[in-house]
């Protein structure tokens, strides 16, 4: 559970950063929204890199898998990235409309995304990652 | 071998969920039809053959064709493993579903019951494959959720239902089981009613709450009993009614106050969401768990207070219910599988959920869902009220079935031009 525990927390912490995002942007605070779009962008990204960079790749070298639910989950990766800029430029350019359109379309595919992870792939990560998950927390911590 | 029956990509092709969700606003406008030509006397009466038909449109011809389209999608996510052969098999269990609803609906409505014995294998059929289907998928889920749980025990009441159905139906035929019609009948609509629809509404929203609104999860005690509890007491009814009208009497008291507590807790949660937009979504889960409230209060006053006119509130409240989830659902899961299917396909300047389905779109429909709700008021003035509730009901479900096509013809419109 470890390496589950770990990942969930992270999700939840980017979830609270993109909702104060919307507060801001409902309440026309631009400047407070993309402080907090910051935050969201940095934290969501970094989780991105500690799954692509540490996490997938010990999943693989231990199931002999590379193109299974990791390759699936980088796939969704890339469609968050690319809705992440379309993001930032609706605060650039103060437009609420497009920021809640990005934002309706961002939210479900993330969370359809941590869904699939935290009920499948993470549990399969504590089982065939058992030996060496504390090692592999510790590493992505100091990512 | 360790990602045996892990699979994360299969969503099913678009065509499998929208021919599920495009037949509902057919179905549902049919029901509109059925109330609007109805003696309004006869509609009071739920024994009535025509108030059966309109009832059987609306639970088969809407809320089951939203389910199946609905699990057909999430399957994959919520069991992990993808459903071999989607298309094929939605393709046909849907033929089968339609002229199934129209056979045994055309021998209620108009007393033709020549159409009930080509109907019952044809729903019994692919029903009974449905079940199968999605209950073999979920009985091998490692990881056994209360969604997936809550989800299992629908299934197994639909099926339970579907049997007391068929039952029915041989009786009706004149077969002699030594049973009584009435208790059947009785059971059969508690294992639709609470245990098919009301456990599945319970078990997607454990999930879709949170993931679509960003709320805390439901309690623990909530999502690990409140199906079980279900399923418990529909059991306890079973048992009861062949034995103890006293005890039976309890289990419906229990059932009616899951759901209460059930649809309380749901709007605690929405009322505590982090997402500050309540969209036309956010509303119809309100009016949805406000209408089953009302629903539940109408059952116990009708159970413990001997309020023979409360059943009929309890009915409507519990159709209005359900038509409002299965609006809140699809004008989320719609736009944003449109979405998906087009960026996966690599399109350029993909739509926003917003562009696929307009929020002004959405609203229209929700003030009109409401007008509906009112109109439902006027009943307790006069029966003719079900001429309004017919007009509103076939407007309300055109204007879904514009605003499902609109998204469709989009994704037609841009499918081809993807770079993958």
């Amino acid at each position: 559970m470890e390496i589950s525990n770990y990942m969930r927390n992270e999700h939840r912490s980017c979830d609270e950063s993109f909702a104060k995002s919307e507060h801001a942007v409902n309440n026309d605070d631009f400047k407070e929204a993309f402080k907090h779009f910051e935050d969201f962008m940095i934290e969501t990204l970094n989780h991105f890199a500690k799954e692509e960079e540490i996490l997938f790749p010990a999943f693989e070298e231990a199931t002999g898998s590379t193109e299974g639910p990791t390759m699936v989950m980088c796939h969704e990766h890339n469609q968050v990235r690319q809705l992440l800029e379309k993001l930032k430029d609706a605060i650039k350019n103060e437009d609420k409309k497009e920021f809640f359109s990005v934002a309706d379309t961002l939210m479900i595919l993330l969370q359809q995304h941590n869904m699939k992870e935290e009920q499948m792939l993470y549990a399969m990560c504590d089982r065939v990652l058992q030996q060496q998950a504390g090692d592999l927390v510790e590493k992505m911590k100091e990512h | 071998m360790f990602s045996h029956g892990l699979s994360l990509d299969q969503a099913p092709p678009l065509s499998v969920i929208m021919r599920f969700f495009l037949t509902i606003p057919f179905f549902g406008v049919l029901a509109a039809f059925g109330i609007l030509f109805a003696d309004v006397q006869n509609l009071g009466n739920w024994d009535i053959p025509q108030t059966v038909a309109i009832v059987h449109l609306l639970l088969i011809g809407v809320a089951a064709m939203a389910m199946i389209g609905a699990l057909f999608q999430m399957l994959p996510v919520l069991a992990g493993a993808a459903i071999a052969e989607p298309l094929y098999h939605a393709r046909w269990t849907h033929l089968l579903l339609i002229i199934g609803t129209l056979m045994i609906t055309a021998a209620f409505y108009f007393n033709t019951y020549i159409f009930m014995h080509p109907a019952v294998p044809l729903l019994i059929g692919s029903f009974g494959f449905i079940i199968y289907l999605m209950l073999s998928k979920l009985a091998a889920v490692e990881n056994k959720t209360p969604s997936v749980v809550g989800m299992m025990v629908s299934l197994s009441s639909l099926g339970a239902g579907l049997l007391l159905a068929l039952i029915l139906t041989a009786i009706f035929m004149g077969a002699d089981f030594g049973m009584e019609p009435l208790q059947l009948r009785s059971l059969h609509l508690r294992f639709m009613l609470a245990g098919w629809i009301g456990t599945l509404v319970m078990a997607v929203s454990f999930q879709v709450i949170e993931m679509f609104y960003v709320t805390p999860p439901y309690p623990k005690f909530v999502r690990s009993f409140f199906p079980l509890g279900v399923l418990f007491s529909l059991l306890l009814y079973t048992i009861a009614i062949f034995a103890d009208s006293v005890i039976a009497s309890v289990a419906d008291v229990m059932l009616a106050l899951l759901f209460l507590c059930f649809s309380l807790v749901t709007l605690r949660r929405l009322m505590q969401r982090k997402r500050p937009v309540a969209d036309a979504t956010v509303w119809l889960w309100r009016t949805a768990m406000i209408s089953l409230l009302l629903s539940s209060l109408s059952a116990i006053l009708h159970i413990v207070a001997g309020i023979d006119g409360a059943v009929h509130f309890f009915a409507l409240l519990f159709g209005y219910f359900v038509l409002s989830v299965i609006f809140a659902m699809s004008y989320k899961i719609v736009p944003f599988l449109v979405w998906f299917h087009l960026n996966a396909k690599g399109v350029l300047e993909t739509p926003l959920m917003g562009d696929i389905l307009p929020a002004k779109a959405a609203t229209l429909h929700l003030w009109l869902h409401w007008v509906l709700g009112v109109c439902g008021l006027f009943l307790l003035l006069t029966p003719y009220a079900y001429k309004g509730i017919a007009l509103l009901l076939g407007a309300g479900l055109i204007i879904y079935g514009v605003n499902i096509l609109r998204a469709l013809k989009i994704y037609n419109s841009l499918k081809d031009k993807g770079l993958l």
